[in-house]
């Protein structure tokens, strides 16, 4: 569980303002907001790569707020993947457990448990360079659960990938976190995503965390409005009664 | 209109051949003139000029490669700060690092020396020492390692880092076990370029540290002394010994 309260963080000009955000263990946050609003400044700052200015952040109970990204147990997959090109798949997906002292006997076992789920066991020993997308995306995944993150933070996860595999591959979080019930903080800045995939929805304009809500009650806010509108278009009748 | 541009290319490859040849053509003549069985000569004499210039290599050797790796230990660190941080000051501090290519290498020893020489003020035993040799390659050689590591720590996309520290990774091993390993061919081009610079260093280590002589300073003596002829043998050597360093390391390095 993570617990974030009366958070502030100046970066030049931009001002970053999350007066509470609270994301329960196993739980699936989504944060919406356009474009440049402060979403990875958000994932950066819990992860702690960004100081903030004042406010905490409480992971499991800890207040992490000082403490250095190594020690927080918050885990990012950035929009690109940051998939290490020196390293073959397996050895990107070994790395955080080598950092721990396990051993080789134990990692291999788990990478194998965790590529059969991912669905990337034929991949282990190629290079990143030559993997898709959507295995890319999978990779990436599993390098990050695997040390059983107390918090996995997803930066706009879905948006490098080709619109086909983007719904495959969001089913599959979906799917994914069904199995591994991993508490998430994803954030984006598309609508179908963060309605398919949210759990909890929280919306964000400038800099500012406007609010966290339930889906259906998400729906109902004036954010959401513009996009429900256009769809109803292209659906070419009122899709949604409440519009 | 794709004739024309065909018309162009062509042109321009002529003038590159004439620059090939401007290269390649002195580095042939040397070859040609210093018949094989002469380099038996340079190994085997127990003439006192191919004895004094055997050691002199074996110094230039070992000091270009103190200085290389030097550079590296300094460099390794100083463009990782450059290439990472903003501050105040840096447009300042990166051009103060290409200095050393603006100023003539005499000139070079003549600053070393009033700095830190026997009547500067700071003296560092350079003069007539091999520290002073090391020192002098060291000077002249750091801008080219200090920029070839900048720009491969700058192609480095620093979220590859982030990642490695939020799956537990300190600062220092982050580094280590990421970034570092990522700029290996910057590593290995940064250190070749400054051993050769180093290697053929001449001006300042006149100046500084006549002794213990360097090839470099054997080959002068030696065509002010002999003329061309034993000149040409030595240099036939160096020649020899940096272009096979120079294409191991590159085929390393395609690697």
């Amino acid at each position: 569980m993570i617990k974030i309260e009366n958070l502030h963080v100046i970066l030049g000009g931009f001002k970053l303002e999350i007066p509470r955000l609270e994301v329960r263990s196993g739980e699936y946050m989504v944060i919406m907001g356009p474009s440049g609003v402060g979403k990875t400044v958000l994932l950066h700052t819990i992860a702690g790569f960004i100081r903030p200015a004042k406010g905490r952040i409480v992971i499991d109970g800890r207040d992490v707020t000082r403490e250095p990204p190594e020690k927080r147990g918050a885990v990012l997959v950035p929009q690109n993947y940051a998939l290490w090109p020196h390293l073959s798949v397996y050895d990107n997906i070994a790395y955080g457990l080598r950092l721990r002292g396990i051993s080789e006997k134990e990692i291999m076992s788990r990478i194998e448990k965790i590529s059969e789920i991912l669905g990337i066991k034929h991949l282990l020993k190629r290079k990143p360079a030559t993997l898709s997308g959507g295995e890319k995306q999978r990779v990436a995944l599993a390098r990050a659960l695997i040390v059983n993150p107390r918090i996995l933070l997803l930066d706009e996860p879905l948006s490098s990938l080709d619109p086909g595999i983007r719904w495959r591959s969001m089913e599959f979080l979906k799917k994914l976190h069904k199995t591994l019930s991993f508490t998430t903080i994803h954030v984006t800045h598309d609508i179908i995503e963060t309605m398919y995939l949210g759990e909890k929805i929280g919306y964000m304009r400038e800099g500012v965390l406007i609010g966290v809500y339930e889906p259906g009650e998400f729906l109902n806010t004036e954010y959401a409005k513009p996009y429900i509108e256009i769809i109803s278009k292209i659906l070419g009748k009122k899709a949604y009664g409440h519009v | 209109m794709l004739a024309s541009i065909e018309k162009t290319l062509l042109v321009f490859a002529g003038v590159l051949t004439i620059a090939l040849f401007i290269i390649v053509a002195p580095i042939l003549s040397l070859y040609i003139i210093v018949p094989p069985q002469e380099y038996a000569v340079f190994f085997g004499s127990n003439a006192q000029i191919f004895v004094v210039a055997r050691k002199a290599l074996m110094t230039s050797i070992t000091a270009a490669t103190a200085a290389t790796l030097s550079l590296l230990a300094l460099g390794i660190p100083s463009a990782y700060v450059l290439a990472r941080a903003e501050f105040p000051g840096k447009r300042v501090i990166e051009a103060i690092i290409d200095i050393p290519l603006l100023i003539p290498h005499i000139v070079v020893g003549i600053i070393l020396l009033l700095t830190f020489g026997p009547r500067g003020p700071i003296n560092l035993h350079i003069m007539d020492t091999f520290n002073g040799v090391v020192l002098a390659m060291m000077y002249v050689s750091l801008p080219i390692m200090f920029d070839t590591l900048k720009i491969g720590f700058k192609t480095i996309d620093e979220e590859l880092e982030l990642v490695a520290r939020s799956l537990g990774a300190s600062k220092i091993k982050a580094f280590t076990t990421i970034t570092l390993p990522l700029i290996k061919r910057n590593i290995l081009a940064g250190s070749l370029l400054t051993w050769a610079r180093a290697m053929s260093e001449v001006g300042s280590i006149l100046i500084i540290a006549y002794y213990p002589k360097t090839i470099n300073i054997v080959i002068l003596e030696a065509f002010q002394t002999y003329g061309l002829k034993y000149a040409a043998i030595l240099s036939a050597v160096l020649i020899t010994i940096s272009l096979t360093v120079f294409i191991a390391l590159r085929m390393v390095y395609r690697e």
